[in-house]
């Protein structure tokens, strides 16, 4: 028998105490019982260690042990005990008996789909590999593919990016017998094995993207179509086309061969998925390719014309993207794109995304280097470590201090990324890496003057958040902080 | 975070004959390390917290708490009686030592309050609440608790 796994989420009305209590207790109880659980807090600092949709699809049960609202709704149709946090610090091994019983209740009006034994047969070995229909589609899930795409991708893009530019230390044709006075074989060898991960880039992009769509079986047909766009010249916008056509193509193909007799099943998996959805979507993907690489070549040109043309406009679009929502979407959207074109040899663009990347954090850093006093201790502290967030190209450092106020800081830090990039591009700085801040640094072109241009925009930025900080400080001295919080005892 | 995990912050052998006395050498401590100003506001917050629900747990052990704007900083103020008082717990048990956490209000010193759910959480450890009752010195019960919150076993 499988082993059984418990989901739980605890809380409780003060949030630090009793739903760690009940959390500890919950897990030394299943450490008894030989159960496996995983257990949410939701705690007076946030939720914690949160339940993932697919760990509570896979859970065999939930214990809700909480006073406060832990949002139950996302456990209907599963058995689930429900009750007040201290039944979860003094009774927790009867919470998990009722779960390994299956003498819970199930939540809500439906009840959790059966699990037939002979449908889920073992095709492990070929892993996960039925594809399924999702309910609801939602723009969200489009935005959640993509993503999952460029973080497989990124770590291609950096280390593939930082080697072909260390081999550039030895001279631009370092790597091209052809020009011996600088032939270095070292360097090479690491332009060969950068450029094999650089060429990774759009088939994983296309791949992973796949991958959060359809699963395994998308996996394989989103890499080889990825592959047949990458070498048709479609660049990283090809990537994305291929990843979404594998993704839901083989969503559509799963749901045409679902008629198959069940005898088929194995069959379907090792042999009919790949075979002919490799066959349909390459075929697909080899005849798009030349369209495809016109509009990216084209986009290329656009970019790289308005970079000559019009730098400061882009670099204000850039920085103001960069800062809006550090990290988020609009954030990501200017970022992905930069890293993108570093695959099409573009290190300009990169160069000033990374710039406005680092502004904000450091932007804190120095309002609060500048004017001391208008930060308490505390977030002073926070501020200085931003230095080295900022750095290192971790915008996220600044997320705390514009959610305090975000409309005197956001704008702010958007004045700034925006300083910081438009100097960067007309200092003609290229980083050709997608991310590490200021330790790529040997290998950016320009690196002098792409330092000097993102401490300017930090600098400036720093002055006006510091001096509107101490503003606020000297007139609304000693206001007591959020009355909303009246409930003395959350 | 020292200050947390003080002896300073332990009373062993006090006194008391009631839960509202153990509330007013809480807040009395409290005052004395400076965690606060106003004994009253503190009494308040652990009276109000205990209206909510009682906060007397298993074996002896009750960990009282309040959050309030008239505390300074977070901390932990540790109080083993003589003699154990009547207190409504999850045992029926009455209780003999109050492990009180004080909390500010509003969002400071997030790292300090992580550190008081790891006490909190050390409670719940096998044999920790046992040891805490035999602990002969302040130092002891810092000891013990600090052993587990920073290894986090």
């Amino acid at each position: 028998m499988a082993p059984i796994h418990i989901v739980a989420a605890t809380g409780c009305p003060t949030g630090i105490a009793h739903t760690f209590m009940a959390q500890e207790a919950l897990q030394q109880a299943a450490e008894r019982l030989g159960v496996s659980i995983k257990v949410e807090t939701h705690g007076q600092v946030g939720i914690e260690n949160a339940l993932t949709a697919e760990e509570i699809a896979a859970a065999d049960g939930v214990i809700i042990a909480a006073d406060k609202d832990v949002n139950a709704a996302r456990f209907d149709g599963k058995r689930v005990v429900d009750v007040g946090v201290k039944a979860g610090i003094s009774r927790p091994d009867a919470l998990i008996q009722e779960i390994i019983d299956g003498t819970a209740p199930v939540r809500g009006k439906r009840p959790a789909a059966p699990v037939d034994a002979a449908e889920t047969e073992d095709h492990s070995f070929f892993g996960d590999t039925t594809v399924q229909i999702g309910a609801g589609f939602q723009i969200r899930d489009l935005y959640k593919h993509l993503m999952n795409g460029v973080s497989y991708m990124l770590p291609f893009v950096v280390g593939g990016g930082v080697l072909v530019a260390l081999s550039f230390l030895w001279g631009i044709y370092s790597a091209d017998p052809e020009h011996p006075e600088q032939y270095n074989e070292f360097a090479a060898m690491l332009n060969t094995i950068g450029g094999t991960a650089m060429g990774l880039m759009v088939p994983v992009l296309s791949a992973f993207i796949a991958d959060s769509i359809g699963k395994r079986p998308a996996l394989v047909v989103g890499l080889i179509t990825g592959l047949v766009a990458s070498n048709g010249g479609t660049g990283f916008l090809g990537g994305i086309i291929t990843g979404f056509l594998s993704g839901y193509g083989m969503l559509l193909l799963a749901k045409l061969l679902d008629r198959l007799p069940r005898a088929l099943g194995g069959l379907k998996a090792i042999f009919i998925f790949p075979v002919l959805g490799t066959f349909i979507f390459g075929s697909i993907t080899y005849l798009i390719a030349s369209p495809m690489k016109g509009i990216n070549a084209s986009l290329q040109d656009f970019l790289s014309g308005f970079q000559d043309s019009n730098p400061i406009l882009l670099g204000l679009i850039i920085g103001a993207m960069c800062a809006f929502d550090m990290g988020g979407p609009v954030n990501k959207a200017a970022y992905v794109t930069g890293v993108a074109l570093l695959g099409d040899g573009n290190f300009f663009f990169m160069a000033a995304v990374s710039a406005a990347c680092i502004t904000p954090p450091l932007v804190t850093g120095f309002a609060a280097l500048f004017f001391r006093k208008a930060f308490d201790p505390k977030t002073r502290d926070a501020a200085y470590v931003n230095f080295a967030l900022g750095a290192t190209h971790i915008t996220e450092g600044a997320i705390p201090f514009a959610a305090r106020n975000p409309l005197l800081v956001i704008p702010i830090l958007m004045v700034s990324s925006a300083v910081s990039a438009i100097l960067t591009f007309l200092f003609q700085v290229q980083v050709p890496a997608p991310h590490g801040g200021f330790l790529v640094l040997p290998v950016v072109t320009n690196g002098l003057q792409w330092v000097g241009a993102i401490l300017a925009g930090s600098i400036l930025g720093g002055l006006i958040y510091g001096y509107a900080m101490q503003r606020r400080t000297n007139t609304a001295q000693v206001k007591p902080s959020i009355e909303s919080e009246k409930e003395v005892l959350v | 975070m020292s200050n947390i995990l003080a002896p300073e912050n332990v009373t062993l052998n006090a006194s008391a004959a009631s839960r509202a006395e153990v509330f007013s050498l809480i807040a009395a401590k409290a005052v004395e390390l400076g965690i606060t100003a106003d004994e009253a506001t503190v009494v308040a917050g652990l009276e109000s917290r205990e209206q909510q629900g009682t906060t007397g747990l298993m074996d002896g052990i009750a960990i009282p708490h309040a959050k309030s704007a008239g505390i300074d900083s977070p901390a932990l103020v540790i109080v083993r009686l003589r003699d154990s008082v009547e207190w409504e717990s999850l045992d029926g048990q009455p209780i003999k030592m109050a492990i009180s956490l004080l909390i500010p209000e509003g969002e400071a010193g997030t790292t300090h309050l992580s550190l008081l759910s790891q006490v909190a959480r050390t409670l719940m450890k096998p044999g920790v609440r046992a040891e805490l009752l035999a602990a002969g010195s302040p130092e002891a019960v810092i000891d013990l608790l600090s052993e587990h919150v920073l290894t986090g076993s």
